[in-house]
């Protein structure tokens, strides 16, 4: 009798258990893959303790999120999105709204939104990292070169004073801002001068001088392939490729902040998620300062919280491997001295009128 | 002989019944059989297949939620001579469209136009309540506690689920339902209708608070609306997207009519000619405007059609190139595939077979590895220049530039496609026995009339499956162009998945879709006149 008393004690315990077990939730976050997903997995998965975190990969835009939306059968509950995406995310009632006064203030005191570096452009979304549209070359590729190595970003679109083959994107964010500072734009000015008539032909006549030296790329590792390679001498991507070959790999680069342009990059709560809860708890944690300093222990995107690029700064040598990384990070005083934060509500107007174009510059 | 069948008994079966109902029960059982075997690969087809191809063919030229986003603007359009500024009454209209939840926003009402000469258009249910008459007086059929059954039975359904783990994710799909049979939206939610009916006794006129619940659940679905419509706005005329962000912030401050005026201080585009203008595009719910813009043709204020302005053209160049890469892809193809079909069919059986692997051992391996190879192949620092540069054949400085141009591009697809062409033409020669081909030598025909007339005839229904599966799929093609062509990288279907995902105008990415399925189908046909499709041979 007792035995069975027993059994029955255990057997419902063990059922229990297994009732327990699944409501470990699982919070779905679409990335970009690479080494940057390493980096939010490191920083932010493997610090939770709301539940486990998947990461999966997707190739930006809103299309995916539109689709499960508006279907109703929502797959990811947070997604990683830039600057433009997450105005329209908001705009288009693709993102869950949040409330503020949940996230975690900093060490000072401020609110989330006080501290981050850019205004936040609604309550759709929660800062994640700076990163930037930077020129760079191999250590030596110029040393023949009477001027030398190239410094500003007009020497990049200097191609008789530094000659070479230019590695430039194939879409236009960043190229006409880089074509205009080039130009003799002071950085404060880009948008003024991009609004005003004329701004935009001004842009692509700059582009014009050196389209006959460009290779277009369009998947974030090849400028760096083609850096390697010597395909070209110098090439734009994106400012953690090329820390993580200097940082991990060892390359020798030379990387010139000088007329970079910073996007911003956020993270939102898919509308209708099914683990609301577990999703805001993961996005609480990842927009902590401690959290968005943690992740530049693996490459160096800058953490958007002004306490986070504090926490770093006080900590240094801050990188996994042991070295420096504040001299890696886009969003320092010293490396945008002379740069463009992109503007999203200047390219949300223009965006696609300026895509066409670009395309059909491409293309002549 | 109708008299005779009449008067004579039936023929019956062993069981009793007549011979032909028996017959006829067979005959049905066997096409229902039938009928199951084929049953699943049609439904199969019209959920993946037909279903999604109506869906494009719609979306190219729907514009219905524009015009639920300013049915009072688009009603009173027509007043407007559209060469200057509108007067006050058209500013109103956008104003009220932008501000206030309008009853158009429900589905029922969808399309519906006001009477501009009834002054009843300009009244707005205060956006601070109370709500209840000022809802029913916008329309009257909120009264009915008809109306709102179909809303409770929503609710209902979900408080009918035991399973408390389950009703939390019906509850939370129930919000999203009551917007959807509100309002032509599915990503609004209605959570506060939903709180609100739970209370509701399903007879009388619900009260103040439920027609709160209503007003404000609407008003937040009217905000996405707003979001998605100035994406379409923006589309037509750039800088539409900005005017509206900045002016929905700054609208609740204006106090009153007149309103021409307070508009235009909150953001001087309202005072520019060209957005006004623009709005002529979209005031239809059915739109040919998408056609129009994926062919670099756009309306004109006098809905006169013209080209695109100059430095925004470029989908023509890129159906061009679109069209001229796939049919060079094809006849690249063919050229390659022929010989080596040829030695496949003929070779002896243990050399053909290790030629069959060399075929197919590409066509298994991954795109993206075959991509890089050629890179690795082609690129200005590459093997190929490497080794002429070596030889001496170059010099250093000139190197071929074979990457990340359209040479690049046509020499990696048609590797890619190869397969597709060499499998349905070798499939074909297989089956010709080689006794004709030294019949025909036989019979005096020189090897090279031999071939034209007797052997190539035969291998012309491979050859056409082989070539219409090629441009099929090269014409489609986006992602290798992308990586390997450079500036020349961009084909039609590079703008289709821009304008799916980032853009998010998916009309003008279904009209793209369209025209693409348009001109195959038109090659077919032209294929089907030529050659005619029975002799197509997959196989």
């Amino acid at each position: 009798m007792s035995k069975s008393l027993f059994m029955t004690t255990l057997a419902s315990a063990v059922i229990g258990a297994a009732l327990v077990v699944p409501a470990q939730a699982e919070v779905t976050i679409a990335s970009w893959g690479g080494a940057y997903t390493m980096s939010q997995q490191k920083a932010y998965g493997d610090t939770f303790t709301g539940g486990k975190a998947t990461f999966v990969n997707y190739n930006g835009g809103l299309g995916e999120v539109r689709t499960q939306v508006e279907s109703g059968n929502v797959q990811w509950d947070i997604v990683d999105v830039l600057p433009h995406e997450a105005r329209v995310g908001c705009d288009e009632g693709l993102f869950e709204e949040l409330p503020r006064d949940v996230f975690k203030s900093s060490a000072d005191g401020k609110s989330m939104n006080e501290d981050t570096m850019v205004p936040v452009p609604n309550d759709c979304v929660v800062p994640q990292i700076f990163w930037s549209y930077v020129p760079f070359f191999k250590n030596g590729t110029f040393d023949d070169n009477a001027a030398g190595n190239p410094k500003t970003i007009a020497d990049f679109f200097d191609v008789k004073k530094f000659p070479g083959k230019r590695g430039i994107h194939t879409w236009a964010n960043a190229l006409i801002e880089m074509a205009l500072m080039a130009d003799g734009v002071a950085a404060a000015d880009v948008y003024e001068v991009m609004s005003s008539e004329g701004g935009i032909d001004r842009a692509f006549a700059k582009l014009d001088t050196i389209k006959d030296h460009v290779v277009f790329w369009s998947s974030g590792s090849k400028p760096l392939e083609l850096v390697e390679s010597g395909e070209v001498a110098i090439a734009l991507a994106y400012n953690g490729r090329i820390g993580a070959a200097i940082l991990s790999e060892g390359a020798d680069y030379v990387v010139n902040w000088d007329g970079q342009v910073l996007e911003e990059e956020w993270l939102a709560m898919v509308k209708g998620s099914s683990n609301y809860d577990e999703a805001l708890a993961f996005l609480i944690h990842a927009s902590a300062p401690e959290q968005q300093a943690g992740q530049a222990r693996w490459i160096n995107y800058g953490p958007m919280r002004a306490s986070g690029l504090k926490i770093i700064a006080a900590n240094e040598p801050f990188f996994n491997t042991g070295v420096d990384i504040m001299p890696h990070m886009p969003n320092t005083p010293e490396h945008t001295a002379n740069a463009v934060f992109a503007n999203p509500d200047w390219w949300a107007d223009n965006g696609d009128a300026i895509a066409e174009r670009f395309t059909a510059w491409m293309g002549q | 002989m109708a008299n005779t069948t009449a008067v004579s008994a039936p023929i019956l079966t062993a069981d009793g019944t007549p011979l032909k109902v028996s017959l006829q029960r067979s005959l049905r059982r066997n096409k229902l059989r039938a009928l199951g075997l084929v049953l699943p690969a049609f439904l199969f087809l019209l959920v993946v297949f037909i279903l999604p191809i109506g869906n494009l063919l719609t979306r190219s030229v729907d514009d219905t939620l524009i015009n639920q986003q300013l049915p009072l603007t688009f009603s009173l359009f027509d007043h407007w001579d559209r060469q200057e500024l509108p007067d006050e009454t058209l500013f109103q209209a956008v104003y009220l469209d932008l501000t206030t939840v309008n009853k158009f926003l429900i589905k029922d009402n969808t399309g519906t136009r006001v009477d501009p000469t009834d002054p009843a258009w300009l009244y707005q249910i205060p956006s601070k309540g109370p709500y209840k008459n000022a809802m029913i007086e916008v329309d009257p059929r909120w009264r009915e506690a008809n109306t709102w059954l179909p809303l409770k039975s929503i609710v209902e359904q979900v408080f009918r689920e035991q399973d408390p783990e389950r009703r939390k994710r019906l509850q939370q799909r129930a919000a999203f339902n009551l917007c959807t049979a509100l309002t032509p939206l599915t990503n609004a939610r209605c959570s506060r209708l939903f709180t609100a009916l739970q209370e509701w006794d399903g007879q009388s006129t619900p009260d103040e608070a439920a027609f709160a619940a209503l007003y404000k659940d609407l008003n937040s679905a009217q905000k996405i609306l707003t979001g998605k419509s100035s994406t379409r706005m923006n589309y037509e005329q750039p800088g539409w997207k900005g005017l509206i962000r900045t002016s929905l912030r700054k609208f609740k401050k204006i106090e009153g009519p007149p309103y021409r005026e307070a508009m235009i201080k909150v953001n001087k585009r309202w005072g520019d000619l060209v957005f006004w203008q623009s709005l002529v595009a979209m005031q239809k719910p059915q739109t040919m405007g998408y056609y129009l813009n994926s062919l670099d043709r756009r309306f004109d204020v006098d809905k006169n059609i013209v080209m695109q302005s100059a430095e925004r053209r470029v989908y023509v160049m890129l159906w061009w190139r679109t069209l001229l890469v796939s049919l060079i892809v094809t006849v690249g193809c063919l050229l390659l595939a022929y010989p080596v079909s040829h030695l496949l069919a003929t070779l002896p059986l243990k050399y053909a077979n290790l030629l069959m692997i060399c075929v197919l051992m590409p066509f298994w391996t991954s795109l993206l590895v075959r991509i890089v190879a050629w890179m690795v192949m082609l690129q200005q620092e590459g093997v190929i220049n490497d080794t002429l540069v070596n030889l001496h054949v170059l010099s250093d400085e000139n190197r071929l530039p074979m990457m990340y141009n359209f040479t690049g591009t046509v020499i990696v697809m048609i590797q890619i496609l190869l397969p597709f062409m060499i499998l349905p033409i070798y499939s074909v020669m297989k089956t010709i026995p080689p006794s004709y081909m030294r019949a025909a030598q036989n019979l005096g025909a020189s090897p090279s009339l031999a071939f034209l007339r007797v052997y190539m005839p035969q291998t012309l229904p491979g050859i056409g499956a082989g070539v219409i599966l090629v441009f099929i799929v090269a014409i489609g093609y986006y992602i290798t162009p992308d990586l390997v062509g450079g500036k020349d990288g961009k084909l039609i279907g590079n703008m289709i998945a821009y304008h799916m995902q980032k853009s998010l105008n998916w009309g003008l990415a279904a009209a793209m879709g369209t025209l693409l399925l348009a001109a195959i189908l038109v090659l077919y046909w032209v294929y089907d006149k030529i050659v005619g499709i029975d002799n197509l041979k997959m196989g």
